[in-house]
């Protein structure tokens, strides 16, 4: 369990996502997104942890070698 | 939803000794603790407050603060070397079918006596701070926070340490807009905490938190790739610099929150301190004492004035007196008396007392024979002095009497006037000092409102302080801010160069974070639109069929707007809201936070029929529980709660009955209804 459940987490990336469709954000950028703000409120990353974790999700959400 | 069930008390403020409440899982989702005033229904909340976040509510120092928590029983009946204990457990439970989990908080503190009870001669043994050591923890705090997690009946290791644990279930902010305490409940009048509420409470803090790691993972990448070592070098001292103040702009804006929240806290007790003195007591102080200055001139006028009519008085009535009694044995009394007087023998009061009390005598003797006929007071003599009518005696008496009485008449009479005077002056002079007197009482009751008055003005010049700091701290903040986009600009220019995949993933997440600004915009925004609405409904609800309240609006500004139809038709934008008001559109916006923040926990309401009417009362103690989702813990007294108790028995899990046995000793009683 946790404050934020998974109905939530779900419940608000559907809320982002339909915004992100609203603004005409590419696509590679709208999932990067949602999956960073799923990582963020269901185990937030804290000092130092965050660079892989984020690197990981940039390169495949953003299709990048890096 | 996650569900507080058990609560365990040791020596906490009026709950001494061990006490534990067992409120249970059940679908039925309110728990009521009922109590009258001063059974503990605060400090049971104070306790759970200060177990999630060791926060309680005060104007004392730290030290005393912490050991004013400890119960006074437990404290007197310390021995030397004793340790006594003051601990609060929270255990909370997840309320879904599939999943098991359990958390408990702790949070205790010790102490030790060292000095025997300083008993003063006649007054009773209050505890000193100074007569107890504070057990320290490692790390050198004197509280110790904990938890403890299952899942089933196992044990499990935390995810990361314990305050994060609690800012998981429970983060600080749950304490200022769940935990309602009394009247200091979410104010439709202050759009600057329902912004904050909003934006804090509906992720808007997690776009944050991803846009900075972006800029930190972007150097990172710019870092690696920049291939010109000298260039590296400058930017590694750009990159360095840039996280420094990255770094130092997010302790400053927790700084300046924190600052923000001081002040608001401070404005919080400042108003209390108002409430409390009430401006209509400090103008009573002010008017008393003005009263006061005023009475105290007049009898300075008038003892003046008193001294003054004396003094004529006595020089006339001296002369009076001589004419009076024109004898030897008369004269020869005033001469002695007068040397007496000036020998200080006599004090002069004595003097002027004693002659104007033969002054009295005489004049109420001549009043009387200025009141009758004079052939009355020739009768009168004659008699006494059985003479006969025409003899030559009589005759020789009459003609006296008469002299004697054309010669003093005027002066008696105006001897008279001046005596009422004297005695109009005394009177008015008692009634000032019987006056003076209630004063004095009065305002020494209101002695404590110096004490007030003076927290208060040491309030005021903090908040004075905190405000400069505050406007320091913003140009602060402003100019840290052109800084880091500038030298932004400059690393980005180094994100030019280097592999074409550094270069497009420069690119990509700069345009990612610019569109997580343009989405977190848009987030808060519909945020706010859906908690506008879903608040909108539940106050309707609330106040069902009472009033025709058309909707509850949250303009742009979080400014709270009732708009409200007439019986006329006509609308009616209501921007002022009494207490009752405030209260209702409280629980309407927390609930609706709740729903849109993903919040489980608990909602905790202090007293909340107490403020509203009985017809009111009963209508959203009756809607309350259907209208608001999830575990809703209300304290009330038992005397606003006693009409409605059975109507909403169908919801109440527990009612939990604290009853004060003594003086700060409170009884727990668990019934179901």
């Amino acid at each position: 369990m946790g404050i934020i459940n998974k109905n939530r987490v779900e419940g608000f990336k559907e809320r982002v996502k339909k915004i992100a469709n609203d603004l005409k954000l590419p696509e590679d950028q709208k999932k990067c997104l949602l999956e960073l703000l799923e990582i963020e409120m269901k185990h937030p990353t804290f000092e130092n942890d965050f660079v892989n974790r984020y690197l990981s999700i940039i390169s495949a959400e953003g299709g990048l070698d890096i | 939803m996650v569900n507080l069930v058990r609560i365990e008390l040791e020596n906490f403020k009026c709950f001494f000794g061990k006490k534990d409440v067992d409120i249970g899982l059940s679908n039925k989702n309110l728990v009521i603790f009922e109590g009258d005033t001063g059974a503990g229904k605060s400090s049971l909340l104070e306790a759970i407050n200060w177990c999630l976040f060791g926060k309680y509510p005060s104007f004392e120092t730290e030290k005393v603060r912490d050991f004013n928590l400890f119960s006074d029983q437990s404290i007197v009946d310390a021995d030397i070397g004793e340790v006594v204990t003051c601990k609060v457990t929270l255990t909370f439970e997840k309320k879904d079918e599939l999943e098991n989990e359990r958390i408990s908080f702790s949070r205790e503190m010790q102490v030790k006596r060292i000095k025997k009870p300083s008993l003063k001669k006649g007054t009773s043994y209050s505890p000193e701070v100074d007569e107890f050591f504070f057990v320290t923890q490692p790390g050198g705090v004197i509280q110790k926070f904990s938890a403890i997690k299952w899942e089933g009946y196992q044990q499990m290791p935390l995810e990361s340490n314990v305050i994060l644990t609690r800012e998981k279930y429970f983060p600080q902010i749950v304490s200022d807009y769940y935990m309602i305490y009394g009247e200091k409940f979410i104010d439709p009048r202050d759009p600057e905490k329902i912004r904050l509420a909003t934006e804090r409470n509906c992720f808007g803090e997690i776009f944050d938190k991803i846009k900075d790691n972006l800029t930190l993972v972007k150097h990172e990448i710019i870092k690696n790739n920049a291939k010109k070592s000298n260039k590296r070098e400058k930017l590694n001292e750009l990159i360095k610099d840039q996280s420094s103040d990255i770094q130092t702009q997010k302790v400053k804006k927790e700084n300046m929150e924190l600052f923000k929240k001081q002040r608001t806290e401070m404005e919080k007790i400042i108003s209390e301190i108002d409430k409390e003195m009430g401006k209509a007591e400090g103008n009573r102080a002010n008017k008393l004492n003005s009263e006061r200055e005023k009475n105290l001139l007049r009898i300075k006028e008038l003892n003046k004035e008193l001294k003054e009519k004396e003094k004529e008085i006595f020089g006339d009535g001296f002369k009076l007196l001589i004419k009076l009694y024109a004898e030897e044995p008369m004269k020869e009394l005033f001469t002695e008396l007068s040397k007496k007087v000036k020998e200080g023998e006599i004090p002069p009061k004595i003097k002027t007392e004693f002659i104007n009390s033969l002054l009295k005598e005489k004049i109420c003797i001549c009043q009387r024979k200025l009141g009758k006929k004079e052939s009355d007071i020739l009768k009168e003599i004659r008699d006494e002095n059985e003479l006969a009518d025409n003899s030559e005696e009589f005759l020789e008496m009459k003609y006296e009497i008469n002299s004697e009485l054309e010669d003093i008449a005027p002066s008696i009479e105006e001897h008279i006037n001046k005596l009422s005077l004297i005695e109009k002056i005394r009177n008015e002079r008692v009634e000032l000092d019987e006056r003076l007197k209630i004063i004095s009482e009065e305002l020494s009751g209101l002695k404590d409102m110096e004490k007030l008055e003076k927290e208060r003005k040491i309030l005021d010049s903090n908040k004075n302080r905190l405000d400069a700091d505050i406007i320091i701290l913003g140009r602060e903040l402003e100019d840290l801010s052109k800084n880091i986009k500038n030298r932004d600009k400059e690393i980005n220019k180094f994100g030019e160069i280097g592999s074409d995949e550094s270069v497009k993933a420069n690119v990509f997440i700069t345009g990612l974070s610019n569109n997580i600004e343009k989405i977190k915009k848009e987030v808060i925004e519909s945020t706010r639109k859906d908690i506008e609405s879903y608040a909108s409904e539940i106050y309707k609800d609330l106040f069902k069929s009472s009033t025709k309240i058309k909707k509850v609006e949250l303009d742009e500004d979080y400014n709270v707007k009732v708009i409200i139809i007439q019986k006329d038709g006509k609308e009616y934008l209501k921007t002022k809201f009494s207490t009752g008001e405030s209260l209702v559109f409280a629980i309407s916006f927390l609930t609706a936070l709740r729903k849109y923040s993903g919040y489980q926990g608990p909602i905790f309401l202090d007293s909340p029929y107490s403020v509203l009417d009985p017809i009111h009362r009963k209508r959203i103690a009756l809607n309350l529980p259907e209208s608001v989702p999830g575990q809703l813990i209300i304290l009330t007294r038992a005397d606003t709660f006693e009409d409605i108790k059975l109507k909403i028995k169908p919801y109440i899990n527990k009612v939990i009955t604290l009853e004060k046995e003594r003086e700060w000793h409170t009884k727990i009683s668990t019934s179901k209804i």
